[in-house]
């Protein structure tokens, strides 16, 4: 049995922090997340938790200078309005949120300077859903099982289990580099994540595609599914067509009295889409650990991202790839170097402490 | 029945779903808990410093491994799994350290009964939950279904889906329930509901979307993350695997005062200390064990 009290040393622990900013308003649901993820938890429900856009969110990290998993913030739709209370440097990457600095507008994917004082507001994205703002140093709140994410739905991590409200005043560690050393640095364009309306998500099929008949395979996999407005971090509602599934498992569902996708309680995971009665779900960071809906396909790792910018009405496709182009992508989604953005001149001081 | 050989599922390139049989019965269930057991145990795998398998999730019929595919190749894991499937312990030996929780119950309870009216609202109408339970299992009333339901023990056979949830099964095979999940889910369920579906039954430890028919509402926690309360003292999770736990119906009155206790931090929970659990009694019961 472990003691979840317990607090995790992370990267930067032994630093010392200060109050950064105050929360002027929340916004619709802005959390502390950070790129660790709770792992070994299933067991007891506890999710991997952290940014539903893990690319966008380390990209900020890196042109801070920071280890990429260092906690920031996630903005969904409609974001906070902070005032800080030291000089720092922040980046603001994801979806396009109209971001400003004591009104006055400022550019995403770049690293700005602020003052004691200064008042940082954001607009509405018409492209994707979430925007992430990172610290130089990051948000120092007590680690919980590894990971200072927030898991809103139990209440656990981040700042007090919750969604940031006015007047919480929040701590960052100190800079990792000397701030006038990365102020200004912006990340080249070609590397800035891809950002529609339409989602192009690749999927393995499995574990059930085997319940639902070749033509509801050709229905999951060339439909336009509509991303439903009851998603969240959990789980994505998908609307679209029904599915008929097999003639085995059908009559199988009758003798029981149970839907066509119902089956016995097992284990699922981030990435799983299940079919819940006829609406596919995808689900995402906070999700349960165990379903009684059937999977018929899985979102890889590398698309998961896209799913976490899709916005309600945002059309999402599926598209089937082999397990080696799943694992080749899983390589580029989980190596640091590979999606390092490195600047140069930087020491690159947390290359071991993965 | 138990497949003579474990079936594999993809699931994803980073989950591998090992399905050990097609019902709920007990010996499929410690089969799955001790596979996963074996299987995390990764050094078998003779990786030093690497954690190649990062978590595994046993259920009813199956066991979820999740892997680093940058470590381990999808047929050397599914080798290991039937390695560890092999060198399993036989079934009748198998034990497991198990307490007796007992779960008051206000059953057909006011909240619940909101929480399906406004579905019945938002979503579509359904059936009341309790009525289409008594339907379906051919109960005369809904006083039958709940002595049915709070009559015999309940083997947590799985934790998860959300902050410490038990998914139970009934330790007495004539205690087989039937219920359909909801379609579409529940956008929220009230904390300490009491689910069924299929022959499972739930508690709720939190607020949460989900499926099972709601049949009544304990005001007991059963996750308690600032592990104040005494049971929660090691862990905030009040279920593990293995427990047992028996549901005594209660009256919305007697819910409130419990939730006064609970509140105040007097209740006194009902839990035994820690038995062994053995399959081998209740197999010669069920005349398995030739």
């Amino acid at each position: 049995m472990f003691n979840p009290t317990t607090l995790t040393v992370l990267e930067s622990e032994k630093n010392a922090s200060k109050p950064t900013f105050e929360v002027i308003t929340g916004g619709i649901e802005t959390t502390i997340q950070d790129g660790w993820s709770r792992k070994g938890y299933l067991g007891f429900g506890i999710p991997p938790s952290g940014p539903l856009d893990k690319l966008s969110f380390q990209l900020g990290n890196q042109l801070l200078g920071n280890q990429e998993n260092t906690a920031g913030l996630e903005i969904q739709f409609i974001g906070p309005k902070l005032k800080f209370l030291a000089q720092t440097a922040v980046v603001i990457t994801g979806a396009n949120n109209y971001p400003a600095i004591n009104h006055k507008p400022v550019p995403l994917w770049q690293t700005l300077a602020v003052r004691p004082g200064d008042i940082l507001s954001f607009g509405h994205p018409q492209t994707g859903a979430r925007s992430y703002i990172t610290f130089a140093g990051g948000i120092n709140v007590p680690a919980l099982m590894g990971s200072r994410s927030t898991f809103i739905k139990a209440e656990l991590g981040g700042f007090q289990g919750r969604s940031l409200e006015p007047g919480d005043i929040i701590s960052t560690f100190l800079p990792y580099l000397p701030l006038g050393q990365i102020v200004g640095q912006t990340l080249p364009k070609k590397m800035i994540p891809e950002f529609t309306h339409r989602w192009v998500v690749d999927i393995l099929l499995g574990p059930h595609d085997d319940f639902l008949t070749p033509s509801d395979i050709k229905q999951l996999l060339n439909f336009d599914w509509i991303v439903s407005p009851k998603s969240n971090r959990i789980g994505y509602r998908l609307e679209g067509p029904e599915f008929k599934f097999t003639e085995s498992v059908r009559e199988r569902s009758a003798r029981g009295g149970y839907h066509p996708s119902n089956q016995i309680d097992y284990g699922c995971s981030i990435g799983s889409v299940l079919l819940c009665g006829q609406t596919p779900t995808i689900l995402l960071a906070d999700c349960p650990s165990l379903t009684g809906y059937i999977t018929p396909c899985t979102v890889i790792n590398h698309s998961l991202r896209k799913v976490g910018q899709a916005r309600p009405g945002d059309i999402i496709n599926f598209r089937q790839v082999s397990l080696e182009e799943a694992i080749q992508k899983y390589k580029i989604a989980t190596n640091s170097t590979s999606t390092n953005y490195c600047l140069a001149g930087y020491p690159q001081r947390w290359a071991n402490q993965n | 029945m138990i497949y003579p050989e474990p079936r594999y599922r993809l699931a994803g390139e980073q989950h591998l779903l090992m399905e050990l049989g097609d019902d709920v019965s007990l010996v499929n269930n410690l089969k799955a808990i001790a596979l996963a057991k074996k299987i995390s145990n990764s050094s078998e795998l003779g990786l030093k410093g690497i954690k190649a398998i990062t978590d595994v999730i046993p259920s009813f019929t199956t066991v979820l491994i999740q892997y680093d595919p940058r470590f381990l190749v999808l047929d050397g894991l599914i080798e290991y799994c039937n390695y560890c499937w092999q060198k399993l312990d036989k079934i009748e030996e198998l034990t497991l350290p198990s307490r007796l929780i007992e779960i008051a119950v206000a059953y057909n309870d006011r909240w619940s009964k909101a929480c399906y009216q406004e579905y019945c609202q938002t979503i579509k109408p359904i059936e009341p939950n309790l009525e289409l339970v008594a339907r379906l299992n051919n109960f005369k009333s809904l006083e039958e279904t709940i002595a049915y339901h709070s009559t015999p023990e309940w083997w947590v056979g799985a934790v998860g889906f959300v902050v410490g949830l038990p998914t139970l099964m009934p330790l007495a095979d004539d205690f087989y329930l039937q219920a359909p999940k909801y379609d579409p889910p529940r956008m929220w369920t009230p904390p300490g509901t009491i689910g069924v579906a299929g022959s499972l039954t739930t508690i709720y430890p939190i607020v949460i979307p989900d499926g099972y028919q709601m049949l009544g509402r304990t005001p007991v926690p059963i996750f308690e993350p600032k592990q104040t309360l005494q049971p929660f003292r090691d862990s905030p999770f009040l279920f593990r695997i293995g427990d047992r736990v028996k549901f005594r119906p209660i009256c919305e009155e007697e819910f409130e005062a419990i939730e006064q206790e609970v509140k105040t931090e007097k209740y006194q929970y009902s839990i035994t200390t820690e038995e062994t659990f053995s399959l081998k009694p209740y197999l010669e019961k069920k005349q398995l064990v030739k």
